[in-house]
């Protein structure tokens, strides 16, 4: 699976610390996509390829002169969710460390910060930070390896997780209760349909919003939440019926 | 103003902090392990009282996720000037910071806060990254490790250190911060602090952090430092040492 590696860039010249940025993403196996915000084109861009990231990305965007954390994270965020990514990696820089949590809260994933090793583990990935001080090292794994799908514009939500659900080596707990959660959805959908609602055209999915939807109508545990959550996050559009 | 200052209980950096028996977590008991307020929020807490004292009126809250021992770091902070505490009580942090983030943004949204800050990190997990989730999770703009500080009205300006320069951000009131070094000196709590903190409101309410996507695989003391070595004397060994910087250590 792929590993989106994010860039830094100032006054258009890509910073240095990207180049780590891709090295690690690359300890992750799987493929480096590496992706930068910027005004317009980024001088040294193109050495990433270098580092090891096979296709590289600019998202541009005239407010990407300088750091611009709102756009930046939201630009990110719906980039995440096109790809097909396991893993983002940003710098343990100013911007890296503002930023990651920005983008974590809008796909509704852990950040491990300030790590110093990475590893692939099972279907985790594990790294190592140092805590207390530097008096000790943390490992910790990073548990929640979702993956988002492409999903094309007009592509019906339901038949989107029809294609996730027979995605293989899936874990039949969340698997049933993403099936659950799906049924129930469908059958409100019927519902509110047979009553006149209509979807809301601004209905935008969100992760963090699913799992609390989620667990509020049904008895799952945090982790099994977030880890179907993805799978319905059309779930999203039933508080977004509005009435013709 | 209203101002939300949210803080950490944390093992003093000056103590040896001992590993418990299952090998992923921090002995508290038998460690002899002293706790306090985490350093970067007593930058939060003193600025929020600086901002209160400007203004003439205003309220500063203490929110704090921990267990029951951290009514002590809210006091800490109550002592300073802060007005109440609440103490969102759980015998365990979550590892994933996302879950600590979701319960303290719950507690928040009941009230209208002008202003929410926090430590830009806490010096036990070094996570740096509460602040800015919650924030998200509020809907609210948010800076993150703010050196310097200027509110007019609605509006405010904030500095924050980034390599090799200032970045300078403006933003609409509320919002969420978090403080750096250098943003001030926080003041020692006085002696008629101390005991006004004794009779200042602290809020208990029981929370129940969700475990999150992070499983903490072990906590491991760092590896020895390598001892030293000499690579000669005298200007003959400059090249041997420069040789040995950019190829061995990679620090050139």
């Amino acid at each position: 699976m792929t590993t989106l590696a994010v860039l830094e860039q100032r006054d258009g010249v890509l910073r240095k610390i990207s180049h780590e940025v891709v090295t690690a993403a690359q300890r992750l196996g799987g493929g480096v996509e590496a992706v930068v915000c910027a005004a317009g084109a980024v001088q040294g861009a193109d050495q990433a390829g270098k580092y090891g990231a096979d296709k590289i990305v600019t998202l541009t965007n005239p407010a990407f002169a300088k750091y611009a954390p709102e756009a930046c994270a939201q630009a990110l965020a719906d980039r995440a969710k096109q790809g097909g990514y396991r893993t983002i990696v940003f710098a343990a820089s100013a911007t890296g460390k503002d930023l990651a949590p920005r983008v974590a809260a809008k796909l509704g994933v852990a950040v491990a910060a300030d790590i110093t090793d990475l590893a692939v583990d099972g279907g985790g990935v594990v790294v190592t930070r140092p805590v207390y001080a530097g008096t000790a090292l943390l490992l910790r794994r990073y548990l929640l390896a979702v993956t988002y799908r492409r999903r094309g514009e007009n592509v019906d939500a339901l038949r989107w997780l029809d294609e996730v659900d027979k995605s293989k080596g899936e874990n039949s707990v969340i698997d049933d209760a993403a099936k659950k959660v799906r049924a129930s959805i469908e059958a409100e959908r019927a519902q509110l349909k047979k009553a006149g609602f209509r979807l809301h055209a601004d209905c935008q999915p969100s992760v963090p919003l699913a799992v609390d939807l989620v667990q509020k109508h049904f008895p799952l545990d945090n982790f099994t939440a977030q880890k179907c959550c993805p799978r319905i996050i059309d779930i999203h559009a039933l508080c977004q019926w509005v009435s013709e | 103003m209203k101002i939300a200052v949210c803080i950490k209980r944390v093992p003093d950096s000056e103590t040896r902090v001992k590993i418990a028996a299952d090998g992923k977590s921090l002995d508290e008991a038998g460690g002899g392990v002293k706790f306090v307020l985490n350093p970067y929020d007593e930058f939060a807490v003193e600025e929020a009282l600086r901002r209160k004292e400007k203004a003439g009126t205003g309220e500063v809250a203490v929110i704090c996720l921990g267990p029951a021992a951290a009514q002590e770091t809210i006091r800490t902070a109550l002592a300073m000037g802060a007005d109440r505490g609440v103490l969102l009580q759980a015998d365990k942090i979550p590892a994933d910071a996302f879950e600590t983030a979701k319960v303290i943004a719950a507690e928040l949204k009941s009230t209208s806060w002008d202003l929410i800050l926090f430590g830009r990190m806490a010096i036990d997990d070094y996570n740096t990254q509460v602040g800015s989730l919650v924030a998200e999770l509020l809907g609210l703009p948010c800076v993150t490790a703010v050196s310097h500080l200027d509110i007019d009205g609605t509006k405010g300006v904030a500095e924050r250190e980034i390599e090799g320069g200032i970045e300078v951000v403006d933003f609409p009131l509320p919002a969420v911060l978090t403080a750096d070094k250098g943003l001030n000196e926080p003041r020692y709590p006085a002696l008629k602090g101390i005991m006004a903190a004794k009779k200042k409101p602290l809020e208990v309410k029981p929370v129940q952090p969700g475990a999150g996507a992070l499983e903490v695989v072990a906590l491991t003391p760092p590896p020895d430092r390598k001892a030293g070595r000499i690579v000669g004397e005298g200007p003959g060994a400059v090249g041997e040492l420069v040789r040995l910087l950019r190829e061995e250590a990679k620090v050139l």
